[in-house]
C-alpha cells in the first residue's frame, strides 16, 4: 500500500494522510474517507501484472483510442469522495463514489460514561469511546454488467484487504462488506448501481478539565512575575516556561 | 445490382410513377407473437411470369438486412416465422409493444429489370386514407425540412443480432459499458445503420441535482419528427448541426387510422462521457427527400 500518511503524528493513534487540509482532523469522517479514496485509485491504477477493464488516471478524458480492453486502452474511471460539489466532472460513468452512507456515525460506549481515568492534582478526566462509521462505496456504470463486475472487484478489494487497513491505519474495526443488488437510477439515462457496505469503527478519545485548577495555576504564575502582559501572551502561546 | 426505387422508405409513399416497372408491399400483418405475414405485388410488368423475388428483414429501414427468401419464382407472400426470441437474444422475437421491423422486397426478372422497395411493420389502410396520411406525413415533413426542422440521425438499438465476443457475459449483459465493439449494449455494434432525417426539439433548462457523484446534470426535451424511422426507448437522435445526442425515453405518436404520421419524443440529453457520442454518424449528411 503505497498511501502517504504523516507518520509522526502522536496527538492521536490514527495516522494523518498526507497533504490533508488543515481542517480535516484524523479519524474524522472526512479523513476515514479520503483513506479508502486514495486505496481504491490505487487499486484502480493501471497494472500491467493485473490489467482491468477500467483505469483510474488523475485525467478523465477518453483515450482516443479507448477500447474498455485490459490490454488495450481502458475505459477510465472516475473515484470521488460523495457529494464532492468542487470536481468539474458531471456524470462521469463508470465511477466509484466513497462516502458515508446506509446510516450514522455513533459513539459506542466500552465503560461507565466512557469514563477511563482521571488525574487527581489537576482534576483532568480522560474519556474513551469507538466511534462507528458506516461507508458505501456506489459503484455506477452505464450497464449493469459493468456495475456489477466493478462491485465485485470492489468488494473483494475491502474484504481481502480489511485487516491491513485496520493494523496500518490504526482503525479498530473493519466490517465484511456487504454488496447490494445491482439497480438502476435514472440520470441522463439509465444508470446501474451496486454499492457495498461496510462499517469501520475507530478510538475515539477526549479529555476534560476543571477551569477552577486552570484559574489557579494562571494566579499563581502571574504574582511571581514582573512583566504581567508577558505572561499572558506565554500562556496564551505556550511558549513560556509555566 | 438491383436499382433501388428509393433510399429512404417513405419515398415509398410517394406516388408510383406510370409506366414504371415497381414492386410494392402491399401487406404487413403481425400475427403476435409468432408471425408475420407480408404480402407484394409488381406493378407494370411487361411479363407475366418469371419473376424472381427476395425478400429481407432489419431493424432498420437503412439496414443492415438479414435474408429471409431468395429468388423465389413467382412468389407474392412469406410468411416470416422466424421469430423464436431465444435466450442468446441471435433472432428477434415479437413480444415488445413497440417492436420495429423492416421488410425489403427485391424484385429481378430478366427483361422487366430489377426494383425494390421497403415497408416497415404497420396496419393497412383503403386507398384514399393511405392518401390522407401521405399528405399528412409530406406537410409533416415539409414542415420540418423548411421549418423549424434541423438535420438529425436516429440510431435504432439492436435487441437482436450477433452476441459481442469481448464483454457478453454468459447470461447475455455487457460487463463493459464502453466496449467498443457493442457499446455496452451486448450485440456487436449495437445500433443499426443511421438513419437520417429532420427534427425539432424544445427548448428547455438543463437541471443540476445534487447526488452521492457531485453535481449530476439532466437535460429532458421534447422533440417533434416524421414517423420515419419509428423509434423506440434507448434508440439515440444526433442531431448534426451540434452533434448533441439524445436518448429516447418516450414515444407518443400521432396516428390516423392506427398508421404513424408523425412522432412526438420525450429524450434526455446524454453526458458527454456517455458511450454514444463514439458511434460514428455522418455530419454533414443531406437527408433525402420525397
Amino acid at each position: 500500500m503505497s498511501i502517504r500518511t504523516n507518520q509522526n503524528w502522536r496527538g492521536n493513534a490514527l495516522p494523518r494522510l498526507q497533504d490533508e487540509g488543515p481542517d480535516v482532523f484524523p479519524g474524522s469522517p472526512l479523513a476515514v474517507i479520503g483513506l479508502w479514496v486514495f486505496a481504491l485509485r490505487e487499486r484502480f491504477k493501471h497494472n500491467v501484472a493485473y490489467p482491468l477493464p477500467w483505469m483510474w488516471e488523475h485525467e478523465l478524458r477518453p483515450d482516443e483510442q479507448e477500447d474498455s480492453h485490459p490490454d488495450g486502452h481502458p475505459r477510465k474511471i472516475h473515484i470521488e469522495s460523495a457529494y464532492n460539489t468542487e470536481k468539474p466532472v458531471r456524470n462521469y460513468r463508470p465511477y466509484i463514489v466513497v462516502g458515508k452512507g446506509g446510516g450514522s456515525t455513533t459513539a459506542d460506549k466500552v465503560s461507565v460514561n466512557n469514563f477511563v481515568g482521571r488525574n487527581q492534582y489537576t482534576g483532568k478526566k480522560a474519556y474513551h469511546c469507538y466511534a462507528t462509521m458506516p461507508m458505501l462505496l456506489e459503484c455506477g456504470a452505464e450497464s449493469s454488467g459493468a456495475s456489477s463486475t466493478i462491485g465485485d472487484t470492489v468488494f473483494d478489494f475491502v474484504l481481502a484487504t480489511r485487516e491491513i487497513f485496520r493494523t496500518d491505519f490504526g482503525l479498530h474495526e473493519i466490517t465484511s462488506p456487504v454488496m447490494s443488488d445491482t439497480i438502476p437510477k435514472e440520470d441522463d439515462k439509465e444508470i446501474w448501481i451496486t454499492n457495498v457496505q461496510f462499517q469501520v469503527q475507530y478510538d475515539k478519545r477526549w479529555a476534560t478539565e476543571p477551569i477552577a485548577p486552570v484559574l489557579r495555576e494562571i494566579g499563581l504564575a502571574i504574582r511571581g512575575r514582573q512583566n504581567v502582559s508577558q505572561t499572558f501572551v506565554d500562556i496564551a502561546l505556550r511558549d513560556g516556561d509555566d | 445490382m438491383p436499382v433501388p426505387t428509393s433510399q429512404t422508405i417513405w419515398k415509398h409513399d410517394s406516388p408510383p410513377k406510370k409506366g414504371l416497372f415497381r414492386v410494392e408491399i402491399t401487406r404487413t400483418t403481425a400475427l403476435w407473437p409468432r408471425k408475420v405475414y407480408v404480402q407484394w405485388i409488381v406493378r407494370e410488368p411487361k411479363n407475366p411470369s418469371g419473376h424472381l423475388f427476395s425478400v429481407y428483414r432489419s431493424g432498420s429501414a437503412e439496414g443492415p438486412w438479414e435474408e429471409l427468401l431468395k429468388d423465389a419464382a413467382d412468389t407474392y407472400y412469406l410468411l416470416d416465422n422466424n421469430f423464436p426470441a431465444p435466450e442468446d437474444r441471435t433472432s428477434p422475437g415479437l413480444f415488445s409493444l413497440r417492436r420495429t421491423i423492416y421488410y425489403k422486397v427485391v424484385v429481378t426478372h430478366t427483361e422487366d429489370g430489377t426494383a425494390e422497395t421497403i415497408k416497415k411493420l404497420e396496419a393497412d389502410l383503403p386507398r384514399r386514407q393511405r392518401g390522407i396520411v401521405r399528405k399528412l406525413r409530406r406537410d409533416a415533413a415539409v414542415a420540418l425540412k423548411k421549418g423549424s426542422g434541423t438535420e438529425v440521425a436516429i440510431l435504432k438499438r439492436k435487441w437482436w443480432g450477433e452476441p459481442c465476443e469481448e464483454c457478453k457475459s454468459a447470461v447475455g449483459q455487457s460487463t463493459r459499458g464502453h466496449c467498443k465493439e457493442c457499446n455496452g449494449t451486448g450485440i456487436v455494434h449495437g445500433y443499426w445503420d443511421p438513419v437520417y432525417g429532420f427534427a425539432t426539439r424544445s427548448a428547455t433548462p438543463v437541471n443540476v441535482a445534487t447526488e452521492n457523484q457531485g453535481n449530476v446534470e439532466s437535460h429532458q426535451v421534447e422533440v417533434k419528427m416524421l414517423d420515419i424511422p419509428e423509434v423506440e426507448r434507448y434508440d439515440i437522435l444526433v442531431f448534426l448541426r451540434d452533434n448533441e445526442r439524445y436518448i429516447v425515453n418516450q414515444v407518443v405518436p400521432t396516428e390516423i387510422h392506427t398508421v404513424n404520421v408523425h412522432q412526438e419524443l420525450a429524450v434526455s440529453e446524454l453526458s458527454r462521457s456517455s458511450r454514444e457520442y463514439a458511434i460514428k454518424v455522418d455530419p454533414w449528411r443531406d437527408p433525402e427527400w420525397f
